[in-house]
Formats: C-alpha cells, structure tokens, sequence
C-alpha cells in the first residue's frame, strides 16, 4: 500500500509539471504587453523598460519557464499585478469561500439526491419514478448560470428572502451552494438510482427478505449501504467540476471565491494571478482525484492492480498473470 | 477492391433471386429499440426542430438578427414580437432562431474536431497500446488535470474572441475525455475474433483501424457524439454568458443572455427565452443519449 501511494504521489509531479508547461504556453501566446496594464497611459519608454527588465519580461520564454517552475517548487507564484501582493496568499485567502460552497453543494446534492435516487428506484417504472428522473435530466441540461438567474428571481427578486450578490451575511451562500448542489443532484439521483435497483436484485436481499426482515430495515441497512458505494467514488468527480463550475457561479453571485478571482484577472490581464491560480486548482483537482483512486482501493483492495501495475512491462505481466493462474 | 462471387455465394442468389432477404443488422435492432423509446423520440423531434430552425432561420426569422429598430425597444413578447424585444429594439424570437443556427453548427463543428483530434489519439493509444499508450495518456491528462470550463476560459482569454478560437478552446478542452472514450471503445474491440483473423490474413493495421475497429465501435461513438453536443452547447453558452467567448452582436444564446442579464429583474423575457433554447436543446441532445445508450447496449439500462 505504501509502494502504491507514493507511485500516485510521484505520479502527479510530471503532470503538474505539464500544466504549468500548459498556462505557460497559453500566457506566452497571449497577445498584447503586460507592461500596459500596469503602467499609466503616459508612462515613458524609460519607465516601460525598466519594469521589463524587473518583470524578466525581457529574457528568452525558455529561461522565463524555468525560472517560473522554480518560484513554484518554493512556493512562490509571483506578485499580481493589479494588487502588487503574493499571488498565493490572495489565493489562499480566497479559496475558503469556494471550499464551503463547494462542500456546501455536495452535501445538498447527496442530501436531496440519495433519498431520490431510492425512491425513485423502490417504485421503478410508476409516475413518481418517470417524476423524479425527468425532474433530474432537467436539472442536469442546466446551464450553472441559467439555474443562477432563475434562483435569483424567484428567491431575491420576488420573494427577497436571500441576497442575489456579495457575502455580506452567511445567507449569501445559500444560493451558490444550492446552484451547484441541484447540477450535481441529477448525477446522484441517476448513479444511486441504477445501482439500487442492481443491488436490490441480489442474493442476500432475498435471504434478508426470506429471514423475514422488515422492508425498511433491508432497505437500509442491506440495500442502501451496498448501493452508496458507487455514488461515493462519483462525490470526488463532482467535487471536480464544481470546482470548474465555480468560476461561473461565483462570477453570477459575486463571490470572493478563488473561481471569481482567476476570472477577473483573465479580464484584467493579470497573468500570474491566472497562472498561479489555475495551477492551484490543478493542484486541488490533482490531489482530490488522487484521494478519490486511494479510497477506492482503500474500499476495495481488488482494484490496486489496475492502478499500480499501469506502466508494468508486457512480460511481466504475463508472468504474474502465469503464475496466479498456476496457483 | 471487386466483391469476389463464391460458389455459395452463387447458389444463395439464384436461389433467393428477387425476393428481399429480412437481414438484422445491430443498427436496425438499435434504431427498433430506439423507436419505442418516447424520451429519446421526444429528445430526437426537439433537435430536429431546432436544426430546421437553424437551417431556415432567413425564412422563419421575421426579421435580421442584428437589426436595430429603436421604437420597438424593450417590447414584452407580442404578436409583432413573439419573444420581444431587447434594449436595442432586436427581435429575440429572430435572434433565438438564428442562435440556433450558430449553436448547432458550432456545436457539430467542435465535436468533430474533438474527434479528429482526441479521438484518433485515443484510437493510436488503444491500439497501440504500450509505450504509445503512456505517452498519449499521459499528455492528456495533464490537460484532465485542469477543470474542463477553467480551461476552456483560459484558452479563450490567451487566444481571444472569436469563432475559430472558441472552436479550439473547447476541443482542446472535451479532447481528454473523448480520446478515454475512444481508447476504452478500441480496446474493447481490440481482442474481438474479427480482429484476430483480419489480422491472420495479413490486414494492415490502418485498414485494421478505420475498415474494422472504428466502424464496429460506431455505436459507442456515436452515443459520446450526441452526449458531447449537449456538454458542447452547454460550454459555449457558458463561455459567451462571461464574455469570453463570440463577439456581440452574433445572436449565440449565451450572449444573448449575456445581454439580456442587467435588465433582467425589469424585463424577464430577455433572459427567458435564450435560457429556455439552451435548456431545451442540451435536454434533447441529453434525452437523446440516453435513448441511443439504451438502444446500443440494453444491459447498461
């Protein structure tokens, strides 16, 4: 186990190597000057030089990556250029806010989801099963932002019960935890749904049922809890694009969050705040995909192979096959 | 290469000469599955509609998309102006139509060339297996390691508005999941008899590829195609809705969103009814994946 962890360890560092490569490339294609932005229209050409040469704007891209990839490994992801602090601790500072919205969100798409998903599947095939699940692709052809303005209307406009902008209480976070929860609802309806009605047909839910086990019991303690493992291997994916989807939603209800933040700075041409930002969320993105791989393998020992013997030699492989068939 | 006539062959014909022979092939079985299927049919008749909209959109639209008339501002729907008007006085009904237009074609356009490009790297991989494999696994997931929209967003802020370049940001961007998909689909063929005894008679590995492998995961392939246009339209309406995407005044639904959203609380139909294209057509392509899944392979149901 400990082998397998550090390989999917190791294994991150040449893809995060990639995507700083990625934003690099994408920052080097950009048109226009930096040096623009940051100085005033009447800057003199002396003035415009000089902060080149600060920024290292001047020396060859090749050097300028290296030397980026470098301030990365130490921690160090460059000044912003509209507010002239660490890029880091804005984002550390910022990333709270899409955090609890993003737990926020997966706990009401699995509180609301879960129930459905059985429900739907306990009466397959009636009204209330063809309800649940039109109800659900519905919410899943959402747009994020769509699902915003409707929520707005009805919750800030007409009724005024929560703020449609800002954080200036904690209500404000009612409606972008409810936007990304009900996107991703859909998907745990659907998965705990089709897994249910797998799970249901089973051997041991009718030894359950022939003991003589009361429906809700065999529903709940035999039924549900084999039935939830497949939707709990779906909660880091979806925590993976909520993350994504953060930009929108939290751009929609103005906030702070770190999605807000990389969008204003691709408005202002702020590069290492887009950089430093992206790569942080690649981070996250990365580590949560890798936690996600270690549970599972956590849950079900069985899996490790097809995660560890990836990069194996052909040969080797047909030996281990060999020898586990000898046995 | 000429279809050579065997003694069986011969026989079976004059035999059977003029009449029809019944044959089931996988895809009539599929499209028979897939007729009982009313919310496939309905997701098929939406998208259906929604191309003769795009197709039609100069006889349909009563007027131009981009044309201004100033006394009509800001006009709740009527019999004049079915969908209203905005703050310049454009017809909405005109700009929803033509939006299809815009929506479905660049859709189409970016699925295609997330195939051509993902796709076929995903075809190399799985067939290729190996050393090829890794290398082109590995490159994509760097690109999985960034979230799809955040990508997406950063590849049009680098590159700028405009169609082409929308075009590319989200190829670039869906690549990684269709070149999986492709790979998956390859590799599930990959150990099929008629690949082993195509290969037995000496078949070339491309021929292999694009007469053999390709045409028997077509089913699989097209379920991902339907599912990505709606992701697709999802994507770009989202890019657009952030400026970040087409260029006013191209009536896209997202932009036309986007322009309706600061009048929004006063006037609801400017952001009412491009929402209701939007989520209509991705609920379509959406239902109509769902529907060609079933069909294609009724144990995943």
């Amino acid at each position: 186990m400990t082998k397998f962890v550090l390989r999917r360890v190791l294994l991150m560092i040449p893809i995060l190597l990639g995507v700083t490569l990625l934003i690099f490339i994408l920052r080097a294609v950009t048109p226009g000057d930096p040096v623009d932005s940051l100085l005033s229209q009447n800057a003199t050409p002396e003035q415009r030089a000089e902060l080149r040469e600060e920024l290292g704007l001047n020396d060859p891209l090749v050097i300028q990556f290296f030397r980026y990839v470098k301030d990365v490994f130490t921690g160090d992801l460059g000044l912003s250029y509209s507010t002239r602090q660490p890029v880091l601790g804005e984002i550390l500072g910022r990333f709270p806010y899409t955090l609890i919205i993003c737990f926020g969100a997966v706990t009401i798409g699995l509180l609301l989801g879960l129930p459905l998903g059985v429900f739907s599947a306990l009466k397959q095939y009636t009204w209330v099963d063809s309800t649940i699940l039109v109800l659900s692709m519905l919410f899943a052809a959402c747009p994020g932002f769509v699902l915003a303005l409707v929520l707005i209307t009805i919750f800030s406009v007409n009724l005024g019960w929560l703020p449609a902008v800002g954080l200036a209480s904690n209500l404000g976070y009612i409606l972008p935890m409810v936007t990304i929860g009900v996107s991703s609802l859909s998907r745990y309806t659907r998965i705990t749904r089709s897994s249910f009605l797998e799970v249901i047909r089973q051997d041991y839910i009718r030894t359950a049922r022939a003991k003589g086990q009361t429906e809700g019991k065999i529903i709940i303690r035999h039924a549900f809890r084999n039935a939830f493992i497949p939707v709990a291997s779906s909660i880091g994916i979806q925590i993976g694009h909520q993350l994504g989807g953060a930009l929108i939603v939290e751009t929609v209800f103005g906030i702070p969050g770190i999605g807000k933040y990389i969008g204003d700075a691709i408005t202002a041409r702020n590069f290492p705040s887009v950089q430093g930002g992206v790569l942080f969320l690649a981070f996250v993105f990365t580590l949560i995909n890798l936690l996600v791989d270690l549970s599972f393998v956590w849950i079900n020992p069985r899996l490790k192979s097809s995660f560890v013997y990836e990069s194996e030699s052909r040969e080797k492989r047909i030996l281990r096959k060999g020898a586990r068939e000898e046995r | 290469m000429a279809k050579r006539m065997t003694p069986a062959i011969a026989r079976f014909k004059k035999k059977h000469a003029g009449k029809t022979i019944q044959v089931s092939t996988p895809g009539k079985e599929a499209w028979r599955r897939l007729r009982r299927n009313r919310t496939a049919l309905l997701g098929l008749a939406i998208i259906l509609l929604m191309l003769i909209a795009a197709i039609f959109a100069g006889w349909i639209a009563p007027y131009e998309y981009q044309q201004q008339i100033y006394a009509d501002a800001y006009q709740t729907p009527n019999a004049r102006h079915l969908f209203g008007t905005d703050n310049f006085g454009r017809d909405l009904f005109s700009r929803c139509v033509y939006g299809a237009r815009y929506s479905l074609s660049l859709g189409l356009m970016c699925v295609i060339a997330s195939f051509l490009t993902g796709g076929m790297l995903g075809v190399i991989a799985g067939y290729f297996g190996g050393r090829v494999d890794n290398l082109i696994m590995r490159f994509m997931d760097m690109f999985q390691a960034i979230p799809q929209v955040m990508l997406a967003i950063s590849i049009t802020a680098a590159l700028g508005n405009g169609i082409p370049q929308m075009i590319t940001a989200i190829t670039v961007s869906t690549m990684p999941t269709i070149s999986k998909n492709c790979r998956a689909a390859i590799l599930n063929v990959k150990n099929a008899d008629y690949v082993e005894s195509s290969r037995a008679i000496g078949v070339g590995r491309w021929r292999m590829i694009f007469r053999h492998m390709i045409p028997n995961s077509v089913g699989v392939m097209v379920i991902f195609v339907v599912g990505l246009m709606g992701a697709t339209i999802n994507m770009m309406a989202s890019l657009s809705y952030l400026g970040v995407g087409l260029n006013p005044p191209t009536p896209e639904w997202g932009l036309i969103l986007s322009d309706g959203k600061g009048f929004f609380t006063a006037y609801p139909h400017m952001v009412l009814f491009p929402s209701l294209m939007i989520l209509f057509t991705i609920l379509a392509f959406n239902m109509l994946g769902d529907g060609l899944r079933d069909a294609f392979d009724p144990r995943l149901k």
